[in-house]
């Protein structure tokens, strides 16, 4: 069979071979019904705990860090103050 | 280092992202995209309604198990969907003791005429699913993905299991089978396939 005869032919194959209308509503019903709801759901909760317990973790370390540098710096303070003390009293 | 495979581009991937979180929308209409594809393949294959729904309804729910674990970028998922549906319906056949392997010889095509064959287009038609239904089932399998879903040789490759040189050499033999068995429609086929006239 030619290039041309061969086209032609899965031209014609086509059209000589249709396939019957699928019964869309019930295979969408059917997959609709297994598809699991319940994971749904679950999924939901899992990320809003898991957005929680993020925010917790970042806020509480976010505020240890916070006091840390607080208390870091207060440190930093005195030693300066104490140093200008015994300056001042050795110059003077 | 090795080869890296390029990203494949996949329309249905927003899609089946959102169905594996749990999206009831993006689900729905994933199995509208999808099924009619895997309507068609399963209908080819089984030539039976009843049979081809229940292989749709199967491939889909499998679908629903692998969705949240899918990678987007590796594969198209419609390729895996196809995979999928042509396995269970080779399982099928295979099971009914319908499975025709490579090599074993198809029945001859009874020539004689149809009962309602009254119209030229229906007798056509006919011969040309009977021709179909004797290739072997991988040949079959081959010609359907790549000439009736249009699929690239990769995909249909990867559907079957095989190298596209694998393949390319199944559709070969499938297509010189099907030129065998409607040499004496061949008239008529491309007169079909000129004036249309075949439904």
């Amino acid at each position: 069979m030619t290039d041309s005869g061969f086209h032609a032919l899965n031209r014609a194959l086509d059209k000589a071979s249709p396939v019957p209308p699928m019964p869309m509503e019930r295979i969408q019903d059917a997959a609709m019904a297994a598809f699991p709801a319940s994971k749904s759901v679950m999924d939901n909760w899992t990320a809003r705990f898991g957005a929680l317990a993020a925010t917790i973790v970042l806020g509480f370390g976010g505020f240890m860090a916070f006091q840390s540098y607080q208390a870091e710096q207060r440190a930093l303070v005195a030693d300066a103050d104490a140093f200008a003390e015994a300056l001042l009293s050795e110059s003077f | 280092m090795g080869v890296v495979e390029p990203l494949v581009f996949d329309p249905l991937s927003g899609l089946v992202a959102k169905a594996g979180r749990g999206d009831r929308q993006a689900a729905s209409d994933l199995v509208k995209a999808v099924s009619p594809g895997v309507w068609r393949i399963a209908w080819r294959l089984l030539r039976d309604a009843a049979e081809a729904e229940d292989v749709t309804q199967e491939a889909l729910i499998r679908m629903w198990k692998i969705a949240p674990k899918w990678k987007p970028g590796r594969a198209k998922f419609e390729t895996w969907l196809y995979q999928v549906a042509t396995n269970l319906c080779f399982d099928r056949l295979r099971k009914a003791g319908r499975f025709v392997e490579e090599g074993a010889a198809p029945e001859p095509c009874d020539k004689a005429p149809l009962p309602d064959a009254d119209l030229a287009g229906t007798n056509l038609r006919a011969r040309i699913d009977l021709a179909l239904a004797q290739l072997p089932d991988r040949q079959r399998t081959a010609i359907v993905l790549t000439h009736y879903e249009s699929l690239p040789a990769k995909a249909a490759g990867e559907i079957l299991g095989i190298s596209v040189d694998a393949l390319e050499s199944l559709l070969s033999r499938g297509r010189r089978a099907l030129r065998v068995a409607l040499a004496e429609e061949k008239h008529d086929l491309l007169e079909a396939a000129v004036e249309g006239y075949v439904a």
